[in-house]
């Protein structure tokens, strides 16, 4: 084959050699390179095959997966896998929800208990928060300002400790400036989100068309007060994160990332954005990421021993001073119901005011003194405050309290007063019972007099009794007048004048009988000779105080007719005198 | 649900802060048309069974003081052409600035409103420029933000011309 000329290549001799070369080639091709040509058949019609290729795949998919969470970057892993991994929960909930939920029954108990758990936990927490807050003076100033603006005092307490809260996120379509997304923090009130957005994105037109700024530049950040709008833009969205107070860097970087991905997932449909939302629905959880917070925690109180001390004392003070009160409200609580048992004295109101009591109402000038009463109730007067408006009360006691200011009932005279009834009894001058007829009714509470028990003490009857009331003692064996019986002797001398001046009209002649009496010692016929001998003589001396002698009588009777039984000295003593006996025509009863 | 974006175009006192009081719910104050020079509204209505939230960008009117912000009009699905009709320099006014705002942004779909029509008396648009203009295609709507004829009209027309037939 080397002999043949390079140039030679027509004529039929030559072409049949070359089919011959070629056929040569083929077999020599054949004998080396069979096997390797069956594999190459084989591995196309397996490149070609799509069963064999998902075979292929599914040997190899599970550890193809954990070699790409080996490398990192396990998000986009699950960015690419989430789609499907929720429609397929999606689609086996619609098939059979049961199926879901036996799958998810033995991990839902625990996570529930976990949630429970954690709930009470943030509470008790929340609640030792609060508790420390409300005791320090920190918390009191934080009480204060609550009391000041008006604002509930856990919303100020919440305010004070944060460091930043992110409370809205927007994610807004860069060309029509709509939202696409918009989460809120559940405990702050917004506006309504379209509309803030669209203003937004005004504003942020305005101030780029307002100043020179370079191109690409746009404004990224507003404040006002504790508040501050962070926006980052990208080529078709922007992201803007309401936050209130100092939020860190790391939040930006953080929204930056978030909008990246954004981007990323939806690109297509941030690029065809009709005025459709709904496609960004599933951008909803990444955004609601972004609402995080941060609370200053302060440093474990260190141990004060002091403080808790101090908080016992104070609270047994309080404990003792509450105490204290109480049983004072008692007291003069007791106080003014006994004020209301008085007669005369109403109690319209009572109440403590300032540390004192203070007693309202109506007193009659002769009710009990109130002040006498706090004085018996061992209650400081410099505590009460009475408050009284004079009145007339009709209360029986003090309605005789009245009478007898007024009538000034003689010795021998006794008033009472029943549901108004004047009742008098005794004896009294006539003068003094028309007087007493005559006023009574003019007496507040009066409304009538009763005085039939009231005797006119210059009646002959009255008269006759005091006369024959009187006696008149004599000392052993004598019967001359002691000069210690000259004062009753007088007094009966005086009465006797008063029976005599009436009787004629009333009794007609009346005789004053005087009978002498003498005790058991010596002879009977000596003594009736003595106690003759002592009324002669009493007689005598009434004469001579100005009785008539013809009114007079002495009669001696001796021991016949003893006063008293002799059983003792002061008994014998009585039956050693003069009586005295009214005689003469019988007078009227009752006159 | 949808959302669009309208701007409220026209010279200065032609009635477009008018026409949206009587159409739309507002959190913003007035003030921020001579301010920021813009407000933005909102409204929701239905069209065709079809919900379309609209966010109203009325835009300050122009004037020899103050040209409109283009930045503004950007993103606009549509624009509501508001002229007065007592006065036929605001609707050549207004027709420049449609023109202005298809040299910026291309060609959108509006809808003329020729407003105070409760003024018939002062009218100065000849039927003749009203036919002219309609003429064009062009859809034109007489208003009146004091009774209210026409307005709901005006918008439900310029949302139908939003939307995708």
């Amino acid at each position: 084959m080397s002999d043949k000329p390079a140039n030679d290549v027509g004529g039929p001799s030559a072409g049949g050699s070359s089919h011959e070369d070629e056929k040569a080639l083929q077999e020599l091709r054949t004998l080396l390179f069979s096997e390797e040509q069956h594999e190459i058949v084989a591995l196309r019609e397996r490149i070609e095959s799509p069963e064999q290729r998902a075979r292929d795949v599914s040997a190899v998919v599970a550890e193809a997966i954990q070699m790409r969470r080996a490398r990192g970057g396990d998000h986009e892993l699950s960015a690419a896998l989430t789609p499907t991994v929720e429609e397929a929960v999606r689609e086996s909930v619609r098939k059979d929800s049961h199926v879901l939920v036996e799958a998810l029954f033995p991990v839902m108990g625990p996570a529930i208990r976990r949630s429970v758990a954690e709930v009470f936990r943030s509470t008790v927490e929340s609640f030792n928060q609060v508790l420390e807050s409300t005791f320090s003076i920190r918390g009191l100033q934080w009480r204060f300002e609550a009391i000041r603006i008006g604002r509930p005092y856990a919303e100020v307490a919440l305010l004070r400790s944060l460091v930043y809260r992110v409370e809205q996120v927007f994610l807004i379509h860069l060309k029509t400036s709509l939202v696409l997304q918009h989460v809120v923090d559940p405990a702050v009130v917004t506006q309504d989100a379209d509309m803030v957005s669209s203003m937004l994105s005004a504003i942020r037109d305005f101030v780029r068309d307002s100043f020179s700024t370079q191109q690409g530049d746009s404004l990224d950040s507003l404040q006002m007060g504790q508040l501050q709008v962070w926006i980052e833009q990208g080529p078709q969205a922007i992201i803007a994160a309401v936050i209130r107070g100092q939020a860190p860097q790391e939040l930006r970087l953080s929204l930056k990332e978030k909008l990246e991905e954004a981007h990323r997932r939806f690109s297509r449909e941030l690029e065809e954005f009709d005025g459709n939302p709904a496609p960004f629905e599933a951008f909803r959880p990444e955004l609601a990421a972004c609402l995080t917070a941060s609370y200053r925690r302060d440093k474990p109180a260190k141990s004060r021993p002091y403080l808790a001390v101090c908080a016992i004392v104070f609270a047994v003070l309080l404990a003792g001073w509450y105490g204290y009160t109480a049983i004072q409200n008692h007291k003069w609580a007791l106080f003014v119901e006994n004020l209301r048992q008085q007669p005369g004295i109403v109690v319209t109101s009572f109440q403590r005011a300032r540390g004192r009591y203070r007693i309202q109402g109506l007193r009659d000038p002769l009710a009990v003194d109130p002040e006498a009463l706090l004085d018996q109730r061992k209650l400081n007067p410099r505590l009460a405050e009475f408050h009284w408006s004079a009145f007339y009360a009709l209360d029986d006691s003090l309605v005789l309290q009245r009478a007898i200011a007024l009538l000034q009932p003689p010795a021998g005279v006794t008033l009472s007063v029943q549901n108004g009834v004047l009742h008098a009894a005794g004896d009294s001058s006539s003068e003094w019972k028309k007087s007493m007829r005559e006023r009574a009714h003019f007496i507040a509470g009066i409304t009538a007099v009763d005085d039939k028990d009231l005797n006119d003490e210059n009646s002959p009857r009255r008269l006759k009794a005091a006369v024959e009331s009187e006696i008149i003692l004599f000392e052993l064996g004598q019967a001359e007048i002691n000069p210690r019986q000259q004062p009753n002797l007088a007094a009966v001398a005086q009465t006797i004048q008063k029976l005599l001046q009436i009787a004629p009209s009333a009794v007609g002649n009346a005789i004053v009988e005087l009978v002498g009496h003498a005790d058991s010692s010596g002879p009977e016929a000596t003594n009736v000779l003595l106690s003759q001998e002592r009324a002669n003589n009493a007689v005598r001396e009434l004469v001579r105080l100005g009785i008539p002698e013809a009114s007079l009588r002495a009669t001696g009777i001796g021991l016949s007719s003893p006063l008293r039984p002799e059983t003792d000295e002061q008994n014998r003593q009585y039956n050693r005198s003069v009586t005295f006996r009214v005689v003469g025509p019988e007078t009227p009863q009752n006159r | 649900m949808l959302h669009k974006k309208i701007c409220m175009l026209g010279s200065f006192s032609v009635g477009k802060t008018s026409l949206i009081l009587r159409f739309v719910q507002s959190i913003f104050s007035d003030r921020y048309l001579t301010t920021v020079g813009v407000k933005i509204d909102k409204k929701v209505i239905s069209v065709d069974g079809q919900d379309v939230t609209l966010m109203l960008w009325d835009l300050y009117g122009e004037d020899e003081y103050q040209k409109i912000r283009m930045s503004y009009l950007r993103g606009a699905s549509g624009y509501l052409l508001v002229a007065d009709g007592t006065r036929i320099a605001t609707l050549e006014k207004t027709l420049a600035i449609k023109e202005e705002a298809e040299k910026n942004f291309g060609p959108t779909p509006f809808v003329v409103a020729l407003n105070k029509c409760d003024l018939a008396e002062d009218w100065e648009i000849t039927p003749e420029r009203e036919a002219e203009l309609a003429g064009r295609a062009w859809k034109v709507v007489r208003t009146s933000a004091k009774t209210g004829e026409g307005v709901e009209f005006a918008f439900r027309s310029l949302i139908k011309a939003m939307l995708p037939t």
